[in-house]
């Protein structure tokens, strides 16, 4: 497996002054770029790569929406390298009205882990006040997604247990869905 | 419910997958390579486009009424790409 799925810590940061489409860089701790995302623009059915390099040639992920009409947003997570899928994520329509909520699922659309945004009583104070307050999620799979406060540049901190359950490759594409999904809200 | 039959995409393996799983990515059981699923498409869907070239053509006919059959061309010909340029972008 390729390291960058091995590290328990890392930045996620929407690239600014992107005209079409969205573009994200993955950061280590150390402030090394491990990874770099594209979402691809004109689509309205998400379709996002992650990429081990900046130049898009070592592709890591690939994150497409289910190409069908329904009411949740199911997204299925494949290993780039060995063309696997190793999961899904699929938000939560009508419990993400008031507090955002994700399902995670294995590669045969199991659950095995929920997402949820930290407490109710936040989740609606940010839908009062225009979502300045930064999120957080948690993954009860043993991970959090921290965004900073930082009103111009979108960054989520993600945090792994050390004795997290769920595949790290699914973690990773969850995390870059969280900034390219619920990170679009703010902007 | 009825199951989906799809086949593979890079070995052709043909299995079957639960209808929930319509237009999703599944790892194939024979090379265990993510495949695309079918989706269903809206029943509405068939209508709706047939509507849509409709229009298209009726616009066309009208511009080439008004300004000749250069324009009736340019006017249809631009809407159809049009729609099926969004078409292609759902
Ligand atoms: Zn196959």
């Amino acid at each position: 497996m390729n390291p960058v799925f091995e590290l328990d810590r890392y930045t996620i940061r929407r690239k600014l002054l992107k005209v079409f489409g969205a573009s994200f860089q993955v950061f280590d701790p150390e402030g090394r770029q491990v990874a770099s995302c594209a979402q691809k623009a004109f689509k309205l059915k998400e379709d996002i790569r992650v990429f081990e390099d900046e130049e898009r040639t070592r592709p890591l992920l690939t994150i497409q929406a289910r190409q069908v009409i329904d009411f949740h947003a199911s997204y299925d997570i494949v290993d780039a390298v060995e063309g696997v899928k190793v999961g899904a994520a699929q938000r939560a329509g009508v419990k993400s009205i008031f507090r955002d909520h994700w399902h995670v699922l294995d590669a045969n659309d199991q659950p095995i882990a929920e997402v949820e945004e930290d407490s109710m009583g936040m989740a609606l104070v940010r839908r009062v006040l225009l979502n300045l307050i930064p999120q957080t999620f948690h993954l009860d799979g043993g991970a959090t997604f921290k965004q900073r406060f930082n009103p111009v540049i979108y960054k989520l901190d993600v945090s792994v247990d050390r004795d997290a359950t769920v595949d790290r490759r699914l973690l990773f594409g969850v995390a870059v869905l969280l900034a390219a999904i619920e990170g679009r809200q703010d902007s | 419910m009825h199951d989906i039959l799809t086949s593979c995409e890079h070995c052709a393996h043909r299995f079957e997958v639960p209808r929930a799983a319509a237009g999703s990515l599944q790892n194939c059981p024979s090379c265990g390579k993510a495949t695309r699923v079918p989706g269903e498409s809206d029943p509405a869907w068939v209508p709706f486009q047939l509507i849509v070239a409709a229009l298209c053509v009726a616009a066309g006919v009208v511009a080439s009424l008004g300004s000749g059959p250069v324009a009736g061309f340019a006017v249809g010909g631009g809407l159809l790409a049009a729609a099926l340029l969004l078409r292609a972008a759902l």
